[in-house]
Parts: structure tokens; C-alpha cells; sequence
């Protein structure tokens, strides 16, 4: 049993810090360049999806219409407004309602 | 894929059939940053969560709980707090003196294991559960540690180049010999039969006892130390990456079985060569997927790939 490593691929223009493999058997590596890829298991890298500038805001799913508590809010600041026009609608998820916290 | 921005120190995909959804969940990835924040993005790239100042100073590592329940998170705070699957604030699991650098989570879910200093500790999940074990494991600062998916076995990597083994409570039952360089990262396979220990320009492998099978499998020059290793979920392929900002990718091959006079031997993750000892004849076998596991007995070859069972 050893191993043999089939490709080596230099991608990123910095240090890779972390990969992780998802159940798609797919690879995705962030670096210290900023940038997420994504490589198939045969390791040739994925195409580019997208690319976002500032991602600052808190999605609020639509389909839980309970309190959610932002972390960073000092007081319990309770956030039920409808989703802003133009979020599209996520998938319900089950097994995690959100509980009001504070 | 996209861009972010900080600079992010670790990641961890949310386990897969845990969730809800046709995708069992195993959408989103947690990422850990150097400004103490994390972020749960999605497989599309966006981001679905952004939780600042989980930590103060740079939040080091983040890992999922097996269950998909909670995500824990150490920084150099020393601080140690587990997360819901949305990112609210659990609980402080954990306040120590030093920063912490790495953690993994037992496979029932009910403990941490924690890297901080030269030091491993053992803390349980629940606030009544049994008392935090602390032992000191490295001569050097403990750069990895992972929890054997299939048990109480917990391999630890340190500064002081060796990696070892340990029981949930902290009985020693492996170290390794010194190496060249510090061990940066460990990963079990997810079969829990094997791991894998990043060096610099190197990668080792193990089986669960400790003792090194593979050998040293060399990297490319200027690899650098390996920073972030992961197993595909099948067990067959090893991807890592390293401080010159490759990424590589290893499969495992040479699993040599024998049973009789029959020798089956795997010569790369699609092809089994089956060899008759007495009378020298050899023949291959090509498969369609990977081979994550290979059973030889009483005459026949049982071929296991991730989609289907091959009997010959």
C-alpha cells in the first residue's frame, strides 16, 4: 500500500491553506490568494462559477418565519422582515429550525 | 472558483447526509478566516453565513461534528465555541491560556480533541460529560490532530517532526520517528484503516496502528509543507495542498492480496492484476470506477467501486 500521486497542480498564485472534499467527490482549495477552486477527483481543475465582490449581508431563508438574533447585535434585536424582492426563495431544509436565542 | 475576501486558514464541508434536501446538506462549507470571522458558504460560491468576530485574532480551525448538529471552532484567543448549523453562538466549550491550532471531533460527536501549545486535551461536548483529559503530546507545538472515524484512536502531528497515535485518553500507542521536517497536517481515511501525515515536500502513509506502509511518497520541488489534506469520500484519492500553492493529488495503488496461490495486486486506482503463482500466468482486470476496496478468498475476487460490487 503506498501512494502515488497522479497530478500536481499550481492554480493558486499563493500559499493553499486548506482542501476539502464534498460527498460530489469534489475538491475545492482555498489559498492565501483569496480565491476558492474547485478540482474534479481526477484533479484537473473545475471551470470558474462565479465571482462575487463584498458578501457582508445575513440570508434570512424565507420559509422559517422565526426570530433570528444577528451575533453581532448588542440587543435582541428580532429581524422578521419579509425577504428583500429579488432573493430567490431557498430550498427548506429539515432537521435545523432556528431557535431564538438571548 | 470566487474570490473572498481575508485570508483563510481552514474549511470543512458540512457531513453529507446530515442535512435536509436532495443533497443531504452537504452544500455548504464552513471557512475559517485570520480576522476571527467565519463564513458558511455554499458549493455555488456564495455566501450563505458570515459570522465576525467569532474569535479574537484569527479563528485557526472550524470542523463539523459528524452529526452536522454543530460546528466547533478554535482561535488564538484560546477560546474554543460551538456553532449551530446557521452560526449562532452555541456554547464557550473551552477557554485556555494559548492559542488553540487545531481540532477534531471524536465520530459519536461527544468530544473534541484539541491542539494548543506542545499540549492535547479531550474535552467533552455536553457540560456534564466526562472531565477534560489534558496530556502533554509534542516536544514541539502540535500542528495537527485528527479522530479516527472509526473509534477511540487519535493520530497528532507536532513541530517536533513525528506524529503519534494516541486512545481517547491519552495512553500513547504509537510515535513515529523523528522525521525531516514538522508535520503540518494528518487525515484519517474515511474508513478509519489508514492515514495520511503532511510534511514538508512529503506526504506518509499509515495504517491505523501507526506504522508507516506507504513509505514516503516525495512531492514535486518547491511543494512546500503540506498546509491542508483531505481524503475523497470513497477513500481512494488523497488531495493536499501546500505552501507553494499546489495542490496534489494521490491515489492509493499496490494493495497486494494473496489467498492460495493466487496474488491480487492494484496497480493503479482502475486496474487489479490478478497473478497465478504456480504456473506464472497473469491477468488484468479493468474496472469502469475506482476500486475503494479489494477482498480475495476461496477463489474469488470481490471488487468494491463507489457505484457497484464486482465478483470474479
Amino acid at each position: 500500500m503506498r501512494l502515488n500521486v497522479t497530478s500536481t497542480s499550481n492554480v493558486h498564485k499563493e500559499l493553499v491553506a486548506c482542501v476539502g472534499w464534498n460527498a460530489f467527490n469534489e475538491l475545492y482549495s482555498v489559498g492565501d490568494d483569496k480565491t476558492v477552486s474547485r478540482w474534479d477527483i481526477n484533479g484537473d481543475a473545475g471551470g470558474k462559477v462565479r465571482k462575487h465582490d463584498r458578501c457582508n449581508e445575513i440570508f434570512i431563508r424565507p420559509d422559517i418565519p422565526q426570530r433570528i438574533v444577528h451575533p453581532t447585535l448588542t440587543s435582541n434585536h428580532s429581524l422578521t422582515k419579509p425577504p428583500p424582492v429579488g432573493v430567490r426563495p431557498r430550498r427548506v431544509r429539515h432537521g435545523h429550525a432556528l431557535v431564538p436565542r438571548g | 472558483m470566487c474570490d473572498l475576501e481575508g485570508y483563510v486558514t481552514d474549511m470543512h464541508w458540512f457531513p453529507a447526509g446530515k442535512g435536509g434536501g436532495g443533497t443531504g446538506g452537504n452544500d455548504v462549507f464552513a471557512c475559517s478566516f485570520s480576522d476571527g470571522s467565519f463564513r458558511i458558504i455554499t458549493r455555488g460560491g456564495r455566501v450563505e453565513r458570515h459570522v465576525p468576530d467569532a474569535h479574537r485574532g484569527a479563528c485557526v480551525s472550524l470542523r463539523w461534528n459528524p452529526d452536522g448538529t454543530a460546528l466547533a471552532t478554535c482561535g488564538e484567543d484560546g477560546a474554543v465555541k460551538t456553532w449551530g448549523r446557521n452560526g449562532m453562538l452555541r456554547a464557550t466549550l473551552e477557554q485556555l491560556t494559548h492559542a488553540v491550532h487545531t481540532l477534531a471531533w471524536s465520530p459519536q460527536s461527544d468530544a473534541v480533541a484539541l491542539g494548543s501549545g506542545k499540549d492535547l486535551y479531550v474535552k467533552s461536548a455536553d457540560p456534564g460529560g466526562r472531565k477534560t483529559i489534558r496530556w502533554k503530546a509534542h516536544e514541539g507545538a502540535v500542528l495537527g490532530v485528527d479522530w479516527s472515524p472509526l473509534g477511540d484512536v487519535i493520530v497528532s502531528g507536532g513541530e517536533d517532526c513525528r506524529y503519534k497515535v494516541w486512545d481517547g485518553f491519552g495512553r500513547l500507542l504509537f510515535s513515529s520517528v523523528t522525521l525531516e521536517h514538522p508535520v503540518t497536517s494528518v487525515a484519517w481515511s474515511p474508513g478509519g484503516d489508514k492515514f495520511a501525515v503532511g510534511s514538508f515536500d512529503c506526504v506518509h502513509l499509515c495504517d491505523r496502528s501507526g506504522w508507516n506502509t506507504g513509505g514516503r511518497c516525495r512531492l514535486t520541488n518547491g511543494f512546500g509543507s503540506v498546509f491542508g489534506m483531505g481524503w475523497s469520500p470513497d477513500g481512494t484519492q488523497l488531495a493536499g495542498g501546500g505552501g507553494g500553492g499546489s495542490v496534489f493529488f494521490a491515489g492509493v495503488v499496490g494493495s497486494n492480496l494473496e489467498w492460495g496461490d493466487t496474488e491480487a495486486d492494484q496497480v493503479d486506482p482502475h486496474t487489479v492484476r490478478i497473478r497465478d503463482v504456480p504456473s506464472e500466468t497473469n491477468s488484468t482486470i479493468e474496472l469502469k470506477d475506482r476500486a475503494s476496496r479489494l477482498s480475495l478468498a476461496h477463489g474469488y475476487l470481490v471488487c468494491v467501486t463507489t457505484n457497484q460490487v464486482s465478483l470474479f
